[in-house]
C-alpha cells in the first residue's frame, strides 16, 4: 500500500515586488513511498527537497497537484506521520523526557496518563537515552540531542517518519553511528521513512529508493532502487560492487548539475 | 622526623587547596560588599570635606536613619512609598506582559500599537502629572497611575521582542505534532518569552522607583519622596539622605526578587555561559 503518494506537485512563491513574477520551487513532482520503504530525496542545496518534505508534512500547501498520506489528502499535519528536524528544535526549557512528552501532549490535547509515561520511557530506552531523562538539551551533545529529536517522533508511533537532514549538523563519526542506529530502530518499529539528504554516501547506505533531484526548479530527474544485502548494519556494505555503481550513477547526475549551475551565464538564474 | 614532615606536607598543601576552593566560590559573595565599603568610604571622605548643605556623611546619615526608624516616621512613609511602587509596578506587569505578547504575535495589533508604545515609552510619565492631577486629584491612585505608566512600556517592549525571538522551528515542531494555536501559545511562545520578560521587569523596577519618589516629591509631603522634599527644603542633608537609603534598599530588594524569579524560570539556560 502507498503511504505517500504525490502527483504533479508544484510549489511556487511570488517573488519580491521589485523583481516580479513567481519563484518556481517545485515543478510537477510525482513519487510514492510504500509501506516499510526507505526513500531518500537527494539533490544539491536549494533544489527544494526540504520544501517537498514540508509539503508532505502538511506544513506548507502545494500550489498545484495532489499529495496523499495514508490514503488521505494532506490538509495539515497527519496523525500517522512524525517529523525530525535538521535544527533538532528541542525546547531548551524542557528536559529530555519532557521534550519527548511534548509530542504526546500535542497529539492528544490532554494531560499525560500513566500509559503515556510508560511509552515515553520505552522510547527513551530504545534510542539509548536511559539515564538522561532529566538533562536539559544544552547539557548533552549534538548526537544525543538528535536522539531526543528522533525519540520525540517515534513516541507518537508513526507509520511514516519524515526526516529533514537529521544528521546534517553532526560530526562524521556520530553521523555513522546514528545511521546504523536508525536502520535498527526502523527494523524494530517497521516505520517507513522519507528522508532528505545532500550526503550521497548516507543516502545510498540507508535507502531502498533514491530520488535524485535537480534545482531551479526542483524536479525529480532519476529514481534508483538500491538492492544491497540486508541487514546492512551487519557488514560494510559500502564495499559492495552495487553500492559503488549506484553511488557513481547518482554522483554523475549531481555533478552534471553542479557543472551546469556554475557556468557564468546561468549562475544567477535561480536566485 | 623526616617521615613525619613529608607526611605533613601534602596535608598542609591540601588544606591550602580547600581554603582556595572555598574562597574561589565565596569571593563572588564578597566582591559586592567590597564595592559597597569603597563607596561608603568615598562618601565619608567627600562628605567630611564639603559644606554639609550639599552632602552629608554616611555616619551622620545612618544616625538620622536610626532616629527616623525609632520615631516611626520612616516606617510609615516607607509603607506609603512601597504601596505606590508595588501597585504601579504590579499593574504594569499584569498589563504590559500580555500587551507585549499580543503585539509580538499579531501583526495588526503590532502595527497599530507599536508606534504608540514607543512614543509613550519616551515620554517621562512624570512630565504628565498635571494632567493626572486634573483627572484623579492628588492622591494614591494618581501616583500609582504615574508609576504604572513609567513601568508598563519597557515590559511590553521586551515581551514583544521575546515573542519574536522564539525560534520558528519550535513553532513548526508544535504544528507538525498537531498542536492547536492555544497550545502553541501556552507551550512554546509563553515559556520562550519568560527570560525577556524578566529583563523588561528589571528595567521597569528602576524606572518605577525613580518615578515613585519623583511624583511624591512633587505632589505630597508623604512617602519617602515627601520626606526627602521636606528635609531638603530645610537643608537637613542627613535627614534627607536617610529616606534615600531606604529607597535604594526597596529597589534592591525588588531586583533580588526579579533575579530569583528569573532563575526559577530559566533553569534551562547554562549558568555563566563563557565566563571565567
Amino acid at each position: 500500500m502507498c503511504l505517500v503518494s504525490a502527483e504533479d506537485v508544484s510549489l511556487s512563491y511570488p517573488r519580491p515586488p521589485r523583481e516580479g513574477g513567481v519563484l518556481q520551487v517545485l515543478q510537477r513532482i510525482s513519487f510514492q513511498v510504500h509501506e516499510r520503504e526507505f526513500v531518500t530525496l537527494i539533490g544539491p542545496t536549494g533544489c527544494g527537497k526540504t520544501s517537498l518534505l514540508r509539503v508532505v508534512a502538511g506544513l506548507v500547501k502545494q500550489s498545484s497537484g495532489s499529495v496523499q498520506v495514508g490514503g488521505r489528502p494532506v490538509e495539515g499535519p497527519s496523525e500517522i506521520a512524525a517529523y525530525v528536524f535538521q535544527q533538532i528544535a528541542l525546547l531548551p526549557w524542557r528536559t529530555v523526557q519532557r521534550n519527548v512528552e511534548l509530542a504526546l501532549e500535542l497529539r492528544f490535547h490532554r494531560r499525560l496518563r500513566r500509559s503515556d509515561h510508560q511509552r515515553v520511557r520505552d522510547v527513551l530506552g530504545l534510542v539509548g537515552l536511559r539515564g538522561f531523562e532529566h538533562y536539559y538539551p544544552y547539557q548533552i551533545s549534538g548526537g544525543m540531542q538528535q536522539r531526543v529529536g528522533i525519540a520525540r517522533a517515534l513516541v507518537t508511533e508513526p507509520r511514516l517518519l519524515l526526516m529533514d537532514e537529521p544528521f546534517g549538523a553532526l560530526d562524521a563519526q556520530t553521523r555513522r553511528i546514528l545511521q546504523d542506529e536508525l536502520l535498527r530502530w526502523r527494523e524494530r518499529t517497521g516505520v517507513s521513512v522519507l528522508f532528505v539528504s545532500h550526503d550521497l554516501d548516507e543516502a545510498v547506505y540507508l535507502s531502498d529508493t533514491l530520488l535524485v533531484m535537480s534545482a531551479h526548479p526542483g524536479s525529480i530527474i532519476d529514481r534508483i532502487h538500491v538492492n544491497l544485502p540486508e541487514p546492512r548494519t551487519d557488514h560494510d556494505c559500502r564495499a559492495e560492487r552495487e553500492y559503488g555503481q549506484i553511488h557513481n550513477r547518482a554522483w554523475e547526475l549531481l555533478r552534471a548539475q553542479n557543472v551546469r549551475s556554475s557556468e557564468p551565464d546561468k549562475a544567477g538564474v535561480g536566485r | 622526623m623526616i617521615a613525619r614532615s613529608s607526611a605533613e606536607a601534602p596535608a598542609r598543601a591540601s588544606s591550602a587547596r580547600t581554603r582556595w576552593v572555598r574562597w574561589s566560590s565565596l569571593r563572588w559573595k564578597v566582591y559586592p560588599w567590597l564595592s559597597i565599603l569603597l563607596i561608603l568610604a568615598a562618601w565619608q571622605l567627600l562628605g567630611s570635606h564639603l559644606n554639609p548643605i550639599f552632602l552629608s556623611t554616611p555616619s551622620k546619615t545612618f544616625v538620622a536613619l536610626a532616629h527616623q526608624l525609632r520615631d516611626g516616621e520612616l516606617p510609615s512613609n516607607f509603607r506609603q512609598t512601597a504601596l505606590t511602587f508595588l501597585v504601579g509596578l504590579g499593574a504594569a506587569l499584569v498589563v504590559g506582559a500580555p500587551l507585549g505578547i499580543l503585539m509580538g504575535r499579531h501583526r495588526v495589533v503590532e502595527s497599530l500599537l507599536e508606534i504608540v508604545v514607543r512614543i509613550l515609552y519616551s515620554v517621562p510619565a512624570i512630565a504628565l502629572f498635571p494632567l493626572f492631577i486634573l483627572i484623579f486629584g492628588i492622591n494614591d491612585t494618581m501616583r500609582a497611575v504615574v508609576v504604572f505608566l513609567s513601568a508598563v512600556f519597557p515590559i511590553a517592549i521586551n515581551a514583544q521582542s521575546g515573542v519574536k525571538s522564539v525560534e520558528a522551528a519550535l513553532i513548526d515542531v508544535a504544528r507538525v505534532f498537531g498542536g492547536h494555536e492555544r497550545e502553541i501559545f501556552m507551550k512554546i511562545i509563553v515559556p520562550g518569552t519568560v527570560p525577556f520578560l524578566a529583563g523588561g521587569f528589571k528595567i521597569a523596577i528602576g524606572r518605577a522607583i525613580v518615578t515613585t519618589v519623583a511624583v511624591e516629591m512633587i505632589t505630597s509631603s508623604t512617602g519617602l519622596g515627601g520626606m526627602m522634599a521636606y528635609y531638603s527644603n530645610q537643608l537637613l542633608t542627613a535627614q534627607y539622605e536617610a529616606p534615600l537609603i531606604a529607597t535604594v534598599l526597596l529597589s534592591l530588594f525588588l531586583y533580588w526578587l526579579g533575579d530569583l524569579v528569573e532563575r526559577r524560570f530559566s533553569a534551562w539556560r547554562p549558568l555563566e555561559p563563557g565566563r571565567g
